[in-house]
C-alpha cells in the first residue's frame, strides 16, 4: 500500500495538471448539477431585490479587474437579469477602467435574452461608463452625479436627456445600490453608503465579491451598513438558482462555476488525504 | 527659488499643513472645511493621475532602451522588452477613442482571457502544493490541515448536505475566528499607520522624500 502511495506522491506534475483541467473544464461544458446551499445572506439579497417596487431606480456598479470578469462577472449578469425581470430601472457604473471596457460587450449580450424584450436603453437601463474609484469621486457622486458622469457612455448624451436619469441628481436619489467590489468595501461604506443612508433612510446596499472580501463585509453587514452580500462562488450559484426558479433565463452560469469548484475541492481533498497517508506510512516504517 | 524647491523642509512643511487641514476636517465639520478637503482630495487624484502618466512614460522609455540598445547584452531578452513595448503602444493607441470597438475587442478577447489564465494557473499549482506540502508533521501543521479540510468541506454544499455538522463548525471558523483575527490585523495595521503618520509629521521619517539625508 505504502509503495502505491509513494508512487502517487512522486507522480509527474503534468498528470495532476491534466486531471485538474478535466475536472474543472468538464462541468463548464456539461453541467453536473451538484447540490447548492442557500445562505441566509443570499436569501436576504434575493428577497431585497424581489421586494423593491417596480420602476425603482437602482445602481449597479462594478469595481473588479479583468482577472475576475469570468468569475465575479457572473453575479453582475445575474443581478442585471434579475433587475430587468423585476422591471427595475438600472443605472450601470464602472469604478474600474478594465470593467469599463467589458460592460458594453455584456450589455450587447444581454440584449439577446427574453427578459430584455421591450426594454429600452435610456428608459429601463443606461450605462454611464467609467468613474474614478475613490473618496473624491464618491464625494462628488453623493452631491451631484453629473460632476463625475455628465453623459452616458454609448451616445454621450447629457443625463438630463435620458428619462431614466432625468430625476437622479445625487446618489441618495437611488433606491438601492448593488456593487461588485474589487477589494474590501471600506471606501464604499464610508463615503457612499453611510452618508446616503443618512439622507435616504430607505436606501439599500448589496455587495458581491470574492472570499477575500468576506470578513470585512461580514462586519459591515452586522453593523447594518450593508443590507446583505453575495460572496464567493457558492453564494453566486445559490443566487442564480433562486432567480432561475423565478423564471429568469440564466445568463451568468454561476452554477456551472460551482460545479467546477466542487470538483476542484474534491481533488484538493484527495490530495490532502494522499499526502497525509504517505506521511502516516512513513512514520510507521520509522521514517521522519 | 530653486533652493526652496530643493530643500526637504519645504515638503515637510507642506505635508504638515495639508495633513492638519484634512485630519482637522474630520473634527471641525463645517461646509467650508468639507469643501477644502474635497478640493484637496481632487488635487490628490489629479496628482496621482499625472504620476501614472509619468510612470507610463518612464516604463516606455525603459523598455524602449532595453529593446533597441541592449540587443547584444548577455541577458538575450531584448525581444521580451520589444513585445512589452509594442503591446503597450498598441493598447494606448487603440484605447484613446472612448468606447472604441477595437479597444473593447482587445479588452474582452485578449486582456480578460490572459488575465483569467494567469489567475487560473494558481489552481494548478495549488493541487501540486497540496499533495506535496500540506502534511501533518507538527501540531500547528495539524491544526492548519484540519482547518483547511473543514473550510474545503464547508465551501462545498454537497458536503454540507452529507455532513450537516460541518456547517456550524465552518460558520464558527469563518464568522468568529477568522473575523477576530482579521479585526486584530486591521487594528494592528491601524496602530502602525498612526505611529508611522506621527513619525512622518514629526519629521522623523523622511524616506518618502527620497535622496540622501543631506540633499
Amino acid at each position: 500500500m505504502s509503495e502505491y502511495i509513494e508512487k502517487i506522491k512522486k507522480i509527474d506534475p503534468r498528470w495532476l495538471h491534466i486531471a485538474t483541467l478535466i475536472l474543472i473544464a468538464y462541468p463548464l461544458i456539461y453541467p453536473i448539477g451538484w447540490p447548492l446551499a442557500q445562505s441566509e445572506t443570499t436569501l436576504k439579497a434575493f428577497n431585497l431585490i424581489e421586494h423593491l417596487p417596480e420602476k425603482s431606480t437602482v445602481c449597479i456598479s462594478v469595481s473588479m479587474t479583468a482577472t475576475m470578469f469570468d468569475a465575479q462577472g457572473r453575479i453582475f449578469k445575474d443581478w442585471f437579469s434579475h433587475c430587468m425581470k423585476k422591471n427595475l430601472n438600472v443605472v450601470i457604473l464602472s469604478f474600474s477602467p478594465e470593467a469599463a471596457g467589458w460592460i458594453p460587450s455584456q450589455i450587447s449580450q444581454a440584449e439577446t435574452f427574453d427578459w430584455m424584450q421591450g426594454k429600452k436603453y435610456g428608459t429601463d437601463y443606461i450605462y454611464l461608463g467609467y468613474v474614478v474609484y475613490g473618496a473624491a469621486s464618491f464625494s462628488d457622486l453623493l452631491q451631484n452625479i453629473r460632476k463625475e458622469a455628465a453623459t452616458d457612455f454609448f451616445y454621450s448624451k447629457p443625463l438630463d436627456d435620458w428619462p431614466i436619469t432625468k430625476n437622479i441628481r445625487a446618489f441618495p436619489d437611488f433606491d438601492a445600490w448593488f456593487f461588485i467590489a474589487g477589494s474590501e468595501p471600506k471606501a464604499e461604506v464610508a463615503y457612499l453608503i453611510i452618508p446616503t443612508k443618512k439622507i435616504n433612510t430607505d436606501f439599500r446596499a448589496l455587495m458581491a465579491g470574492g472570499m477575500a472580501e468576506y470578513t470585512t463585509s461580514r462586519i459591515y453587514y452586522l453593523s447594518g451598513d450593508l443590507d446583505s452580500y453575495v460572496i464567493g462562488a457558492p453564494d453566486w450559484a445559490a443566487y442564480e438558482q433562486l432567480i432561475v426558479a423565478k423564471g429568469v433565463s440564466p445568463w451568468g452560469n454561476a452554477r456551472g462555476l460551482m460545479d467546477s469548484m466542487t470538483n476542484f475541492h474534491f481533488l484538493l481533498l484527495t490530495m490532502v488525504i494522499i499526502g497525509n497517508v504517505s506521511v502516516f506510512f512513513k512514520r510507521n516504517k520509522g521514517g521522519s | 527659488m530653486s533652493n526652496i524647491l530643493r530643500n526637504k523642509m519645504t515638503y515637510q512643511v507642506m505635508l504638515l499643513f495639508f495633513s492638519v487641514v484634512i485630519i482637522g476636517s474630520y473634527y471641525i465639520v463645517t461646509p467650508e472645511t468639507q469643501a477644502i478637503t474635497n478640493e484637496l482630495m481632487k488635487w490628490g487624484s489629479i496628482v496621482t493621475a499625472i504620476l501614472g502618466l509619468y510612470g507610463g512614460i518612464s516604463a516606455l522609455r525603459y523598455h524602449g532602451l532595453r529593446a533597441f540598445k541592449d540587443k547584444n547584452n548577455e541577458e538575450k531578452i531584448w525581444n521580451t522588452y520589444a513585445v512589452i513595448l509594442i503591446a503597450t503602444v498598441t493598447i494606448i493607441g487603440i484605447g484613446l477613442g472612448r468606447g472604441s470597438g477595437y479597444y473593447q475587442w482587445v479588452n474582452v478577447n485578449i486582456l480578460t482571457t490572459i488575465d483569467s489564465t494567469m489567475y487560473t494557473i494558481i489552481g494548478f499549482m495549488l493541487v501540486e502544493a497540496t499533495l506535496r506540502g500540506l502534511r501533518v508533521r507538527t501540531i500547528p501543521a495539524a491544526v492548519m490541515v484540519v482547518c483547511v479540510v473543514i473550510m474545503l468541506l464547508f465551501q462545498t454544499p454537497i458536503f454540507i448536505n452529507i455532513f450537516p455538522w460541518i456547517d456550524p463548525i465552518g460558520q464558527l471558523l469563518q464568522n468568529t475566528i477568522a473575523s477576530a483575527v482579521a479585526r486584530a490585523l486591521t487594528i494592528g495595521v491601524g496602530i502602525a499607520a498612526f505611529y508611522l503618520g506621527l513619525r512622518v509629521l514629526a519629521g522623523r521619517e523622511i524616506g518618502w522624500l527620497g535622496g540622501s539625508k543631506n540633499e
